[in-house]
């Protein structure tokens, strides 16, 4: 604790004297305007030493969406972590992000492009994890890393894994236009700030617009939302489409989207509780889930694709195998951006079956998100300065996070910078028709709710749904049987928690 | 015979330490990466599992693994091992039985003399090039062969023909199967040619005698070639055995949908595997249970292998030991009795 | 051939058999062979011609954009892929595996055969012993010890050296040693003042050619194919990636699903080991039987 005063009293001296004053609602301001601020330095002091009040002091400090708030500029590395290292290593699962941050982060920090390189684990979103594992165990050279919302927790309450982003000269006060859950998901248990967000991940249905005029007759996204506005009114809609479709197009891509769907926008408590998975407690965690997955999946209203499988996304198109096997799906925004599964799902522009630019974005039956990614500063980093120029690029500064919406068609973790594009009007995703799918999503954004995410989530997700898949392929003969299963998983997987 | 091997004896009183140093670069390097880590899991096994590896637990893992416990860990935990080894053997027995049978019918007729099978040659080489193709590789083959997924081969032939598609990986008997096919298109080539370098051993002179006698194909292989292959017989079921115990590849990878593993088709290599593997699926290594898993295998292995090897166990080895022990059996009551009377 | 009757009638047996056995083994050879062509072929289709002919005996023309779509393009399916990697790193792999693998197997029959010391049948029957563990057993423990207490993840030095001691290869080795070497060859050999570890070299090697021949090529293939251990160990340097962990890779690879590029992944993975066997088959194979007539 003392180290950490004294690290911050020195911070907090390097912030006096060399304080970027950015002002994130106007469109010129650089990091290169400094202004020298006393009372951000000082804010910045109390606010991290006071941990447990860190929390209340951010929720007020937040601005309503479109108002941006000033938040300092990037501060100095305090000197704990290595310098000068060769290259900024970034390690993630996936590239399509990365190739658009790097000239993003370029132009805003002035660092050479070429300083940065990832390392891809080329594992699925799922198996990342164990490779990140395998990663740090073999030393590798590791200068920053991507987490996604299902397992983050468990890298930043790792000090072996993780080192807190002040270290870096990125502190909390910085979030203050951020949405709130990212901070919140950003902290480890001690509360300490060890992950930032540059993306907030609500989710949305997005459907063939051309089937739902050819089978339902309806035109605008509005009207589609009011056929699906709530689950039951899902199912029923997803009956007319199966009907008229002559028994061939589900109403959704897969159990996992639906699972997502519902997990994320009307589960209420979290699945662990004091170190224990109960059975009462998992069986109000999945309300009806199970029951309705089952009806719905034996109707055909739920594909019988899985996620991340070949028979996934093809199921988009208009030709092929999987030609119409799906009305729409469930995707977040990471999904429906510039070299998104979504860009995937509807095959090259002008190819055989290609639905390039046929679908449409409504909210769906629930307020929902999926997933998520933190960037998280390894402690055997050799390049802290350059780490802490890149998180700021992509999770604090205004300009360069605009800049990145534009580039990839993410929505980025800033509010007045997502209130700013959706009122241009400015934004059309060709892969939407043209529609704006900030401007649907922007309140779900507002709303997420990460509070009872546990580190655990991930396996419970993966587990939950290989063992309703198989409850609904028939290779588990009770909704009984299938909770059974499900925490028998569980309770094989997780060591340090106890599955009742 | 006899006289050969006192001669030999006498003669290489002085050259033992050759032997020594001829077989000590083998223990130096086994001692160091495989005994050292056999004793490693050996340790573990005693230790808990994720956070709590620090903690001795005497044999709660082997119990946990054997009989399972009063909490739901323990239950599942004895659920999964138990159907991992009915799985391992189900899936050993339904390879070795194809491959053996294939392999010993093959190399019999390539040997044999009398037929006259056009392209030999290429038979031999075409049949043991499966083996040669990494099993990874075979794996991603005939995941888009046949699979859950809908657009692997056989299901979209089975859409066009107006059927639903099969998830093939869900069904126990076709997954097995499948399983068990691929084992068997892997290895009947690489065991034939091990029987064929067994009875191109015997010495040449038996088949021409058997010829001259008038011995039929049949009777041929019934007297000497099947007797005098045992060995090698025996050796491919042992190294088939150890190499079924720990069957792992196609098992591990036949799945579509990452970390899917199915329960039908779990060998108890697949369940260690998973359970000293800190990733997804288990979230923090359990040593313990893999360990305690690791040493039940050991000894299964060990039983089987020690039935196998008795029969292996040349008959005048026996004899020779036997005399051995007899002689010093002998000496020491004479060392004995000298030493008694020594005393009296 | 006599005139016999008898003798014409067992020629026809003879005949009928062995047409038999043709028909029998040309059946084999298929189901050895189709999986591979159609994969070949199917490796030169795209994905659209696929999905809708997905099994097929012609090559088509979109080899090209298939290896584009696994190299490292615009937007590679496949970004950690690269063919070339993989072969250098498994051929440097598997090669000098099998050349520890037999020549110190070799060597440790032969000390065990040849000379006759204290505790040669307590090291013959550890060997036995422990040609029994499998390698599932020890890997616990050895992750543990390679990657944690020695820090070698991703180091070849934990897939190579172990192949030094490999007690199955030495039990062939000494059953065949056992029965094909002559150990009168050794005495003779001191006689003629030929010193140990060259009677080893120069008389023993030679004459357990066909035997090294057939432990070489089961222990190059395994080494190849080895998943599992190289898997444990090479956890996260893609420069050092093999083959097998490459393909594994390639499956893994979730949002870009092209069942073209996956078959062309697949099959250059295969290709150019399917050729080098073929053109050492001969050798192989033909090696192989020689050896066993010769002895």
């Amino acid at each position: 604790m003392n180290n950490l005063k004294k690290t911050l009293a020195l911070m907090a001296a390097l912030a006096m004297t060399a304080t970027a004053f950015v002002g994130c609602g106007d469109d010129d301001t650089s990091s290169s305007t400094t202004e020298a601020t006393t009372t951000a330095a000082e804010e910045t002091t109390e606010g991290d030493v006071a941990e447990e009040t860190t929390e209340g002091d951010v929720a007020e400090e937040t601005t309503e969406a479109g108002e941006a708030a000033e938040v300092p500029a990037l501060g100095t590395p305090d000197g704990t972590l290595g310098e000068g290292g060769d290259a900024l290593t970034i390690l993630c699962w996936t590239e399509d992000d990365l190739t658009h941050m790097y000239d993003v982060v370029a132009n805003q920090s002035g660092m050479d492009k070429s300083m940065m390189v990832y390392k891809n684990v080329g594992a699925n979103g799922t198996e990342a994890n164990e490779k990140y594992t395998q990663m740090f165990a073999s030393d590798e050279d590791v200068d920053l890393y991507f987490c996604d919302a299902d397992w983050n927790m468990a890298y930043q309450n790792n000090d072996e894994y993780s080192a807190p982003l002040s270290a870096v000269g990125i502190t909390e006060d910085m979030y203050a236009n951020a949405y709130e859950y990212t901070v919140a998901m950003g902290k480890d248990s001690n509360g300490v700030l060890k992950g930032a967000s540059w993306q907030a991940a609500a989710g949305g249905y997005v459907y063939r617009a051309d089937l739902a005029e050819q089978y339902l007759g309806i035109t605008t996204p509005e009207d589609m939302q009011a056929m699906i506005s709530d689950w039951d009114a899902f199912w029923a809609t997803a009956a007319e489409v199966y009907t008229a479709s002559g028994e061939v197009t589900a109403m959704t891509d897969s159990l996992g989207g639906v699972w997502r769907a519902y997990s994320n926008g009307n589960r209420a408590t979290a699945w662990v509780q004091d170190g224990t998975i109960t059975e009462d407690n998992a069986t109000a965690c999945l309300g009806d889930f199970i029951s309705m997955a089952k009806t719905n999946y034996d109707a055909g209203y739920i594909s019988t694709a899985t996620q991340w499988t070949d028979d996934w996304l093809p199921q988009g198109m208009s030709a092929g195998a999987q030609a119409n096997k799906t009305f729409g799906f469930f995707f977040p925004t990471w999904a429906i951006g510039a070299n998104s599964s979504l860009e995937q799902a509807q095959g090259k522009e002008g190819t055989e079956g290609s639905t390039y630019g046929m679908y449409n974005i409504c909210e769906g039956p629930t307020s929902w998100f999926w997933g998520g990614s933190w960037i998280c500063v390894s402690p055997k980093t050799d390049n802290a300065t350059e780490a802490g120029q890149f998180i700021y690029a992509m999770t604090v500064d205004a300009t360069s996070m605009k800049a990145y919406v534009e580039s990839k068609g993410d929505f980025v973790n800033n509010k007045p910078v997502m209130a700013e594009v959706v009122a241009d009007g400015t934004n059309s995703n060709p892969l939407l028709g043209g529609q704006d799918q900030f401007a649907v999503l922007a309140d779900s954004a507002a709303n997420i709710d990460m509070s009872i995410a546990t580190q655990y989530d991930a396996t419970i997700n993966s587990e939950l749904q290989n063992a309703v898949q198989a409850y609904c392929e028939g290779t588990i003969a009770s909704e009984e049987d299938c909770v059974d299963e499900f925490l028998n998983k569980l309770s094989e997987a997780l060591t340090d928690v106890t599955v009742e | 015979m006899m006289a050969s091997t006192a001669q030999s004896r006498i003669k290489s009183i002085s050259y033992a330490k050759y032997g020594y140093m001829f077989i000590a670069p083998f223990f130096i390097v086994y001692a160091f990466f495989q005994i050292w880590p056999l004793i490693n899991t050996f340790i573990l096994s005693f230790y808990g599992n994720g956070d709590a590896a620090s903690e001795f637990v005497g044999l709660e893992n082997y119990q946990t693994l054997l009989f399972g416990g009063d909490n739901r860990r323990s239950r599942a935990l004895n659920d999964t091992f138990i159907q991992s080894f009915i799985n391992t053997v189900i899936l050993w027995v339904g390879n070795f039985i194809p491959q053996i049978f294939l392999s010993l019918l093959l190399a019999v007729w390539f040997t044999d003399s009398k037929l006259h099978i056009p392209g030999k040659g290429f038979f031999k080489v075409v049949m043991y090039l499966p083996n040669i193709i990494t099993a990874v590789s075979v794996a991603a083959l005939f995941m888009r062969f046949i699979s859950n997924s809908q657009t692997s081969a056989v299901n979209i032939i089975l859409a066009q023909m107006g059927n639903e598609p099969i998830k093939f990986e869900n069904d126990p008997t076709w997954s097995r199967g499948i399983v068990m096919f691929i084992q068997t298109w892997m290895w009947f080539g690489n065991t034939m040619i091990m029987m064929m370098s067994g009875i191109l051993g015997i010495n040449p002179s038996l088949f021409e005698a058997a010829n001259i006698d008038g011995a039929s194909s049949g009777q041929t292989l019934r007297k000497i070639t099947l007797p005098l292959l045992k060995p090698m017989v025996v050796y491919t079921l042992i190294t088939s055995m150890i190499g079924g115990l720990q069957m792992f590849d196609i098992p591990f990878l036949y799945h579509t949908a990452a970390g899917d593993i199915k329960d039908h088709l779990r060998t108890v290599a697949v369940f260690i595997y998973e359970q000293f593997r800190a990733g997804n699926n288990v979230h923090n290594p359990q040593y313990g249970v893999a360990g305690a898993a690791s040493i039940m295998l050991f000894i299964v292995t060990a039983i089987l292998g020690i039935f196998v090897f008795r029969m292996n166990r040349d008959q005048d080895e026996v004899r020779k030991k036997k005399e051995r022990k007899e002689l010093v059996k002998e000496y020491k009551r004479q060392q004995k009795l000298a030493k008694n009377g020594g005393l009296d | 051939m006599e005139h016999v009757g008898v003798k014409d009638n067992y020629m026809l047996i003879q005949r009928i058999k062995s047409i038999g056995c043709f028909i029998v083994c040309l059946l084999l050879a298929a189901i050895c062979l189709v999986p591979l062509w159609v994969m070949i072929c199917n490796a030169t289709w795209d994905r659209f011609h696929l999905s809708t002919t997905p099994i097929n005996f012609i090559p088509g023309g979109d080899f090209a954009e298939n290896f584009y779509n696994i190299s490292k393009g615009e937007m590679a399916q496949f970004p950690d892929f690269n063919v070339f990697t993989g072969y250098r790193n498994s051929l440097i792999i598997a090669g000098c595996s099998t050349i520890l693998t037999v020549f110190f197997s070799a060597m440790t029959a032969y000390g065990l055969t040849v000379y006759n010391f204290k505790i040669r049948d307590g090291a013959y029957t550890l060997i036995l012993a422990v040609m029994m563990i499998p390698v599932q057993v020890t890997s616990t423990g050895f992750v543990q010890f390679m990657v944690g207490t020695l820090g070698l993840a991703n180091s070849y030095i934990p897939l190579i050296l172990p192949a030094i001691a490999a007690p199955a290869v030495v039990f062939y080795m000494r059953q065949y040693m056992k029965s094909s070497f002559p150990l009168d060859i050794v005495e003779a050999a001191r006689i003629d003042g030929c010193g140990e570890f060259r009677t080893f070299i120069s008389i023993a090697i030679p004459m357990c050619k066909p035997a090294i021949a057939v432990q070489a090529i089961f222990a190059f293939v395994a080494n190849w194919n080895n998943y599992y251990t190289q898997n444990m160990i090479i956890l996260s340097d893609t420069d050092r990636y093999t083959m097998p962990i490459m393909i594994q890779n390639v499956l893994g690879q979730d949002k870009h699903p092209d069942a073209g590029a996956q078959y062309a992944a697949v099959a250059l993975s295969i290709i150019p080991i399917v050729v080098i066997y073929l053109c050492l088959s001969k050798f192989i194979v033909g090696g192989v039987a020689l050896g066993g007539v010769k002895e």
